[in-house]
């Protein structure tokens, strides 16, 4: 098995490919290692000599700022945690329901489901009348669930979803429909298990939407203790822009380092990616599933 | 048996939503209600408003309130206990439940409050405030500014006319206002519908430069000859990320030409002016003045002789980072305000010298604008009486200011004889100094010294604007309405902000026929009509004030 | 489909279905609430928006299309809505073919930890804000300072002042702007790659076809439900320029909008000072509006192509 997968590696395709992907993951990496160091850089050096791909000198005090009040970022990430996991399962669950819906070939007004979802994401009333609805009739104001109702249903998503259950052969369905299972049993014991690639890349899009939200706190939240991480950041960088001084560090004679800042809250916002994308990338492995239902 | 569980299972997805929903249905029936109705006595009707969907018209009128506050008179019954929610821009620091919760405390007896306050980032200050407002929001007071939402706000209904009620509950503030011209500043059609700040300045360009770099008696320079004498005498002797000269935004080179031809920008509309001398105030385009050539060709001159960065347009530099740590640029526009607050230590230890000079001593130019910052009531205040009794206490009361601006003393700041600082003793979870935005709220006669600003700084800023030269704006107050003419107008921003904003950074070949080009597209917008409107407007107010 | 002869309530296929149409419920549900009421925002643009009236209270514009002609009557509004079409039609053609090629690529890589690891790394640029991204593309390109032109000068060139020469601007959002994306791009055509039969590849195997071959027979043409259903989604976003992108990389220099105008860089320029919501929404309408026919007529195609893979 070693001696095998060597092999492949000096297979000139196997190379190539490698090379490929290789040369543009760096392209990623690289600006990202440049602003894990800008945020960790002395404001002066990086004045003098540009940004580096390595810290000549390093200066935590972005991460001081940022971190001063450290409480608040702790109920931010407590908060979006949650907003993230129960708002992705429930987002999964109503968007895949409705995905399946679009896709049964069987059903008369599936057409008219797939138009229905086209308009929403075409047409918007704006914000106007959308916060007007939710704060005053729908009472989604100052609680956590207006985190996590307006964006459940999501007609991008619908659709990813629909395209993927049509790409199913449709025997499936027929053959389970004989043995005599309900379209519930269908769906939750069969199709969300064919559906699991698909599933995986929804929710980590999902998932991300909601870690990144700002927008929905910033209209429908006024409690600090309700607050999610991106609006908590967005709030205290925003802030940092417009003074020029804060009256303390203006006694140890610097700046409010604006610009490190910045990049900082970045490095506090990649949580996702670190936790919960390798734990999803094992539903990318080619090729078992459907050949492990039909085998 | 498979009937049962499809039925289950069609119950537990309606339940999912169902279930969603009503859980925020209880906030809706509590949050129309959570605000009591404090307002005291007879008074309530502006407070027990039902809440009102879009469609509503406004639900008070503004005499109804101000008749039923009238018949009250000043109410001897004590006050109900309210709440008085108020928006600002910024982040909310951390002592701020401290702060309000002691404000609330210590003035119990006379005002009889509770205190919700809310920071909105900045950047999205104004859209949610313009959201807010249409959603027939209950809040009391808000920050705003001409710079802000209140362009927008004032002339469309969003905010409470304050005529009768201004006098009755914030009396010193209203004397106050009506001894100068801030009252007139802020009357649109008749209605005060905002509490202007009374801070008096004026924000005409000063020179600074380093002084230690090239010495020169503080005030001598006056004009654009003299600047340029010393920036082309400096030029090649500063090393090559040190600008000779350098400005962020366009306006401040506009502006300090402007000053030199006497124009008034009427606080920034669309790069229209009026004369200084000119007691008629006839409306001048500025690409037509000879102020607006004059600072196309001197940009130019700098672009190509490298006084200016090449990249100043773009650029991203933090310059204020760069002045504070590095003592650069070597010189650029600033103001009286900025160029006498203190220095920071590293200045001082580096002995960099900050040297400064009135830009042309010798003319007029106005002073700043009453409504550059200023609180407002909303039309749907819930306890519109307690704000302003609130305002008139932070007009009248020194310990309600350094509430309110400084915190609790010994806990968010310290005073040093009269100065406030921070240090290491105060505990890091309560910071409250440095919060934004404070500004409408400040008041001269009570503020202390502070890290930025020196002890009688401020006496001497109003000093300053009272000095010959700087004179109160003849257009102060006036509001114009732009709703005829805004897609004319927004065609006139996006041309000046395509064609004329390059050219004030050097980026010109031809200077005659490029202005000229930029004069037709400008006439091409219907400039002409635009200047008509406005005019009409000018005279119909300077006919009302007279 | 099986027996076409119901009876009773069983002839709706509403009610034979309803268990199907029952799992539909939330979504249309939540739908209806948070999209299709507040559309009463749609007439805003006819409207002169009044605070104390409200949006149904205020009275209707005169002339009824009055917030929407600045969007109409210049030179600088052609151009922006042309930008916009050019540049999200090269962002969805460049896009798509580098997303799909860099799927193919990183499913075809052996060794998991490769795969996983470089996989990992192209989702990092989705975390960076524009204006980080401005930051760091300025000191890179900048004339001044920048690394870019300090090798050009080095070398005995000419230094380029980028921000004040739109040609070269196309070229650099499209490259940004995969850069930023293709992490998140490609992971639905990985999905779909994942989800093929084996089998197909083993039996293509035992015929004898190569690697390049089974690309082209086998994984491409799975892929293609997935290829148009992603550009029909983002053909309906076709109008919606990602302002971030456009007005922080570009440092919002006058002198490229010839290039990098767009619609959303134009509409925030032109009411940065008024803030006029009429006619903010008059543009968001308009970009509805258009991206609506456009989807109309590609969804027509596509169903052309590939009945299925269309929209509805």
């Amino acid at each position: 098995m070693y001696r095998r997968s060597r092999s492949v590696l000096f297979q000139p395709g196997q190379l190539a490919v490698r090379a490929c992907v290789g040369a543009f993951a760096l392209i990623c990496l690289i600006p990202f290692i440049m602003l894990v160091s800008g945020s960790l850089s002395d404001q002066r050096d990086v004045l003098t000599n540009g940004y580096p791909i390595w810290p000549r000198k390093v200066n935590l005090l972005a991460y001081e700022l940022l971190l001063r009040n450290g409480q608040r970022l702790l109920t931010g990430y407590k908060i979006t945690t949650f907003v993230t996991i129960v708002g992705t399962f429930l987002s999964l669950l109503v968007n895949t329901m409705m995905a399946y819906t679009m896709a049964r070939r069987n059903l008369r007004h599936r057409r008219f489901l797939s138009v229905f979802t086209l308009i929403t994401m075409l047409f918007s009333g704006g914000l106007v009348p959308w916060f007007i609805l939710c704060k005053n009739y729908l009472g989604l104001y100052d609680n956590i669930a207006a985190l996590i109702l307006p964006s459940l249903a999501n007609a991008w998503n619908m659709y990813i979803i629909r395209n993927y259950f049509q790409s199913l052969p449709e025997e499936l369905y027929e053959s389970a429909k004989i043995d005599g299972a309900g379209d519930y049993v269908i769906f939750f014991r069969i199709m969300l298990f064919l559906a699991m690639p698909v599933l995986a890349t929804i929710a980590l899009f999902t998932a991300l939407g909601f870690w990144n939200d700002w927008w929905l706190g910033l209209m429908l939240l006024e409690k600090p203790e309700l607050q999610p991480l991106q609006l908590t950041l967005k709030s205290m960088v925003s802030n940092a822009q417009f003074i020029a001084y804060s009256p303390e560090l203006q006694k140890r004679g610097v700046p409010i380092p604006s610009d490190a800042m910045k990049m900082a809250t970045t490095v506090f916002t990649i949580g996702p990616i670190v936790f919960l994308y390798p734990f999803l990338q094992r539903y990318f492995i080619k090729g078992i599933l459907i050949g492990s239902v039909k085998g | 048996m498979k009937h049962l569980r499809q039925a289950t299972a069609l119950m537990i997805a309606l339940l999912l939503i169902g279930g969603l929903l009503t859980a925020c249905v209880s906030p809706l029936t509590t949050g129309a209600q959570a605000k009591p109705s404090a307002t005291a006595g007879p008074t309530s009707t502006a407070g027990s408003t039902t809440t009102a969907g879009p469609t509503s018209t406004a639900p008070v009128t503004q005499t109804t309130v101000a008749t039923t506050f009238a018949t009250t008179g000043t109410s001897a019954a004590p006050l109900k206990e309210a709440t008085i929610k108020v928006y600002f821009p910024g982040d909310r620091p951390a002592g701020a439940k401290l702060v309000w919760d002691t404000i609330a405390t210590t003035f119990k007896k006379e005002l009889n409050a509770t205190y919700d306050i809310n920071w909105i980032p900045f950047g999205e200050y104004v859209s949610k405030l313009l959201v807010l407002s249409l959603s027939n929001d209950k809040w009391d007071l808000n920050f705003d500014g001409n710079w802000l939402a209140y362009p927008q706000m004032a002339n469309k209904g969003a905010y409470l006319a304050l005529n009768d009620l201004l006098p009755q509950y914030a009396p010193d503030l209203y004397q106050f206002y009506k001894s100068g011209n801030a009252l007139k500043a802020a009357t649109v059609n008749g209605k005060i519908i905002c509490l202007p700040w009374t801070m008096e300045m004026n924000g005409r360009p000063y020179v600074y430069w380093r002084g230690d770099l090239y010495k020169a008696e503080e005030n001598s320079i006056k004009t654009f000859e003299d600047l340029n004498k010393m920036l082309y005498e400096m030029k090649d002797k500063l090393p090559a990320d040190n600008p000779a000269f350098h400005y962020g935004n366009e306006s401040e080179l506009l502006n300090a030409m402007a000053t030199k031809h006497e124009l008034d920008a009427m606080g920034n509309f669309h790069q229209f002016y009026v004369d200084m001398n000119d007691k008629s105030c006839k409306l001048i385009a500025l690409e037509t003045t000879e102020a607006f050539k004059e600072a196309v060709t001197l940009a130019k001159k700098w672009y190509d002789d490298g006084i200016i960065p090449k990249n100043a347009m773009t650029d991203k530099t933090d310059w204020n980072a760069a002045y504070n740590l590095q003592g650069k640029p070597f010189s650029n526009f600033s103001s009286h305000e900025w160029t006498h607050v203190n220095m920071s230590p590293l200045w001082l230890e580096n002995k960099w010298i900050r040297s400064r000079s009135l830009f042309y001593p010798d003319k007029k130019y106005p002073n700043r604008s009453f409504l550059s910052n200023v609180m407002c009531i909303n039309k749907n205040a819930a306890n519109p009486e307690r704000a302003l009794m609130f305002m008139n206490k932070v007009q009248t009361s020194r310990e309600m200011y350094d509430l309110i601006q400084y915190g609790v003393l010994d806990k968010t700041y310290k005073l040093k004889g009269e100065e406030v600082i921070s240090d290491e003793t105060l505990p890091k979870d309560q910071g409250y100094l440095g919060w934004l935005a404070p500004w409408a709220l400040w008041k001269p006669q009570f503020m202390r010294p502070d890290g930025t600003y020196p002890e009688g700084f401020w006496e001497e800023e109003a000093k300053f604007s009272k000095i010959a030269i700087n004179v109160p704006s003849m257009v102060e107050g006036l509001f114009i309405d732009s709703e005829s003419i805004k897609n004319d107008i927004a065609k006139r921003d996006q041309i000046w902000t395509e064609v004329a904003k390059p050219m004030l950074f050097g980026l010109t070949q031809n200077i005659d026929a490029e202005i000229a080009d930029l004069q037709t597209k400008l006439k091409a917008a219907n400039l002409d009509n635009v200047m008509a409107s406005i005019q009409k407007q000018i005279d119909a107010w300077l006919a009302a004030g007279k | 489909m099986t027996g076409r002869n119901h009876t009773g309530l069983n002839r709706f296929d509403l009610w034979r279905n309803k268990s199907l149409y029952s799992m539909a419920l939330p979504g249309l549900t939540l739908l209806l609430v948070f999209c299709y009421l507040p559309m009463i925002g749609i007439i805003l643009p006819f409207k002169n928006l009044q605070y104390d009236k409200g949006i149904l209270g205020s009275e209707w514009s005169k002339p009824l299309f009055y917030n929407f002609k600045y969007l109409f009557d210049s030179d600088a509004s052609i151009r922006a809505i042309r930008n916009t079409l050019i540049l999200n039609s090269l962002f969805i053609a460049t896009g798509t073919v580098f997303n799909v090629t860099l799927a193919l690529l990183i499913n075809e890589i052996r060794s998991p930890l490769f795969r996983r690891i470089s996989q990992s790394l192209t989702l990092l640029p989705f975390f960076v804000s524009w204006i980080v991204v401005s930051i760091f593309v300025s000191a890179f390109i900048n004339v001044d300072t920048g690394t870019l032109n300090h090798w050009l000068k080095s070398a005995g060139r000419k230094p380029i002042d980028f921000y004040t020469e739109p040609s070269y601007w196309p070229g650099i959002l499209i490259f940004t702007n995969i850069w930023k994306s293709s992490g998140f791009g490609c992971i639905v055509y990985l999905a779909t790659l994942t989800g093929i039969d084996a089998t197909l590849y083993e039996a293509a195997v035992i015929d004898g076809a190569s690697k390049p071959q089974q690309v082209r027979y086998i994984s491409l043409p799975l892929l293609v439900p997935t290829i148009v259903i992603l550009c029909l989604l983002a053909v309906g976003r076709i109008m919606n320029a990602d302002f971030g992108m456009f007005y922080m990389l570009t440092g919002d220099s006058p002198t490229l909008y010839k290039t990098t105008d767009v619609m959303d860089t134009f509409v925030f320029r032109s009411l940065r000072q008024t803030g006029d919501i009429g006619m903010s929404s008059a543009a968001g309408l308009l970009q509805a509006t258009t991206a609506f026919i456009l989807i109309m007529a590609t969804n027509l195609i596509a169903r052309r192509i590939d009945r299925d893979s269309a929209l509805f």
